[in-house]
């Protein structure tokens, strides 16, 4: 019960956050999904993916000098290979902790 | 309390995961709220010079410095009689000696000169004999002791065609092209209102004027600049257009005129002495036209901390020849007040009713001959020795030229008028860059007739390709925003450019004008954008007869 309170407090705090800093919409739709894969994670698979798709569309923005949007998609890419890092580091210590078991 | 402790400890190794999500919200509360805090730099705490990013010139002649002497000025050059021209600027009246000098500290006299206070460099002339032997020239102050600060600048020497002294009386005075541009056309100087509407992204914020002048060579705005510790590289533009205005009603008339980008890191570089912002933007005006100044956010990342704030007057009278607006989307609205601007004109050097090219020298050599020499500066003011003025063209910061974009009938022009005919003229400039548009040189003697100019080819050296590489999309210099650089330039170091070094011989008797115009190859297929050229100089004997 109090892990669900607090869950909905830091959903709270990160909605206020973003308002009071007044974030634009893609790096506040980031920061949610940052807070919400650290309190429910997904396979890192999944977010690597995503960074590598980032990645090519940045490649191919900048043969089609879209350099502007290019450089908004590289800054999620990064924000994905944060993600997948994250991700990675939690099943690692998973796996460790198992193997103690 | 140590059962709370426990508990709490219990808690965090059982619930990390929200442990570590309450940790990493308060670390960016912290980040952003402290690491980047809004920073405000406003135009008053700039004033007297606190923020310029103008370097003080110090002067060549002071009480500390009452020699200055320019090496090497006489080498190789031989006997004979010579006119010395410079230009100087003092704050006191007073009295310069000028000498020969050796290395070996042999001196001899050429002459003397009272220097006048002025805000403003003025050209001198001096006629004198060169013997064997010496060097330098030597500018010393006649009193030592003396506050005056003297300022001595664009000093050049060039031989007579005369054999004695009773020669010099008959020479006629050198005209040098003296392009005036600190003169103030329009102007609103209220500043007791903010503008904050810049604060909102994809919005265009300026100041419709009316035009008392054929060119605009810069604008000045008292803006405040809200930053964070990283503001970006992404950039504001700042754009000329015409535009349709009725006091209640605007619209863009045409396309833009001229445009200058920088971003939030780089605009302290156009900041002045008195606080305020001088962007120079070059453009032919129709006098009593109205036309927009506007700076657009849109390529910024705008948030609350990182935003420029124009300052004003609010009330509607303080400028009668135009209004302050923003456009959101489509719409152009007209808002009350006017903002805080200053409109520089221009004023060119007349000599016998024609214009005369900035920098540009007529020189009286003697036995009914002359000599006519121009140069391009590497500054800004040389888009205003242009006779046309097209879209896209515009002044490099990176690469001290002209640079313009290869589309449609893009060309930059020059009329060169040397008051006296000439006997051969001479152009020589080489292409900006290999893998730039390749550049096509027309001459002619009436505008009718146009004759292409032949060039050679010469090897780019890798060391200036490097120099001279950049790509202003990317990079966080300024630059005007349709000229971006060619990326494939970046490539192409061993590429060859070429280079114009031609001799114009009028078949004609009497002529004293002669049109240029550079374009671009419309032939080269190359992916290039962009065509310039470098080294741009002009050269003419004159018969002065």
């Amino acid at each position: 019960m109090l892990k669900k309170i607090l869950e909905i407090l830091i959903f709270a705090i990160t909605l206020a956050m973003g308002f009071y800093f007044q974030w634009e919409i893609a790096n506040f739709v980031f920061f949610i999904l940052f807070i919400f894969l650290i309190l429910h994670p997904i396979p890192s698979r999944f977010a690597a993916g995503s960074a590598i798709i980032f990645l090519l569309a940045t490649a191919f923005l900048t043969v089609f000098k879209q350099n502007d949007l290019a450089e908004t998609v590289a800054i999620w890419a990064y924000y994905l290979m944060i993600f997948t890092a994250m991700l990675s580091f939690g099943e690692l210590r998973k796996e460790e902790e198992k193997d103690i078991i | 309390m140590k059962n709370n402790l426990i508990k709490m400890a219990i808690f965090i190794k059982t619930e990390r995961r929200v442990f570590f999500a309450l940790v990493f919200l308060f670390l960016v509360f912290l980040i952003n709220q402290g690491l980047y805090t809004k920073n405000k730099i406003t135009s008053q705490d700039c004033m007297d010079g606190k923020c310029s990013a103008l370097v003080p010139e110090k002067p060549q002649l002071s009480r500390e410095n009452s020699f200055y002497y320019i090496d090497d000025l006489f080498k190789n050059r031989p006997s004979g009689y010579y006119r010395l021209t410079f230009q100087e600027k003092s704050n006191e009246t007073e009295k310069i000696i000028l000498k020969l000098n050796t290395y070996s500290e042999k001196e001899s006299f050429v002459g003397e000169l009272t220097v006048n206070p002025s805000g403003n460099f003025q050209n001198q002339e001096i006629f004198f004999f060169l013997p064997e032997g010496f060097d330098s020239l030597l500018f010393a102050k006649e009193n030592s002791d003396s506050d005056g600060n003297i300022f001595i600048k664009e000093a050049g020497i060039s031989k007579l065609n005369i054999e004695s002294e009773k020669e010099l009386v008959l020479l006629k005075k050198t005209v040098i092209g003296d392009t005036k541009t600190d003169l103030i056309r329009e102007s609103q100087l209220s500043a007791d209102y903010i503008y904050p509407w810049l604060k909102e992204s994809k919005t265009i914020l300026g100041q419709i004027f009316r035009s008392s002048d054929e060119y605009i060579s810069a604008v000045s705005f008292n803006i405040d600049i809200n930053k964070n510790l990283n503001p970006g590289s992404r950039q504001y533009v700042l754009s000329l257009r015409k535009v349709k205005y009725d006091r209640e009603n605007a619209s863009f008339d045409g396309q833009i005129i001229a445009d200058l980008a920088f971003s939030a890191a780089s605009i302290e570089k156009y900041r002045q002495n008195d606080g305020t912002f001088l962007f120079p933007i070059y453009g032919m005006l129709e006098k009593n036209a109205h036309y927009l100044l506007s700076l657009d956010n849109s390529k910024v990342s705008v948030d609350k901390q990182n935003y420029l704030e124009f300052k004003g007057s609010k009330n509607n009278d303080s400028y009668g020849g135009g209004s302050a607006i923003i456009k959101k989307e489509k719409n152009i609205y007209i808002i009350d007040g006017d903002l805080y601007f200053k409109i520089y004109g221009a004023e060119f050097h007349q000599e016998n009713g024609v214009k005369i090219l900035n920098g540009a020298k007529i020189e009286d050599s003697g036995k009914g001959m002359g000599k006519y020499s121009y140069a391009a500066k590497g500054k800004f003011i040389d888009l205003l020795d242009l006779e046309i003025s097209s879209p896209g063209m515009g002044f490099s910061e990176d690469s001290k030229v002209i640079t313009a974009e290869a589309n449609d009938s893009a060309s930059f022009n020059y009329t060169v008028n040397t008051i006296y005919p000439i006997g051969k003229m001479n152009f020589s400039a080489t292409q900006l860059k290999a893998g730039w548009k390749k550049v096509s040189v027309k001459y002619s003697f009436n505008q009718e007739n146009w004759f292409d100019m032949p060039f050679s080819e010469g090897i780019e050296s890798r060391i200036d390709s490097i120099d001279n590489m950049d790509n202003s999309e990317n990079s966080d210099n300024d630059s005007s925003v349709d000229n971006a650089t060619d990326i494939s330039a970046e490539t192409t170091a061993q590429e060859m450019i070429q280079v114009f070094d031609f001799d114009i011989i009028p078949t004609m008797k009497e002529i004293k004008t002669v049109y240029f115009k550079i374009t671009y190859n419309p032939n080269d297929e190359s992916k290039a954008h962009s065509f310039a050229l470098k080294n741009l100089q002009i050269t003419a004997d004159l018969k002065m007869k």
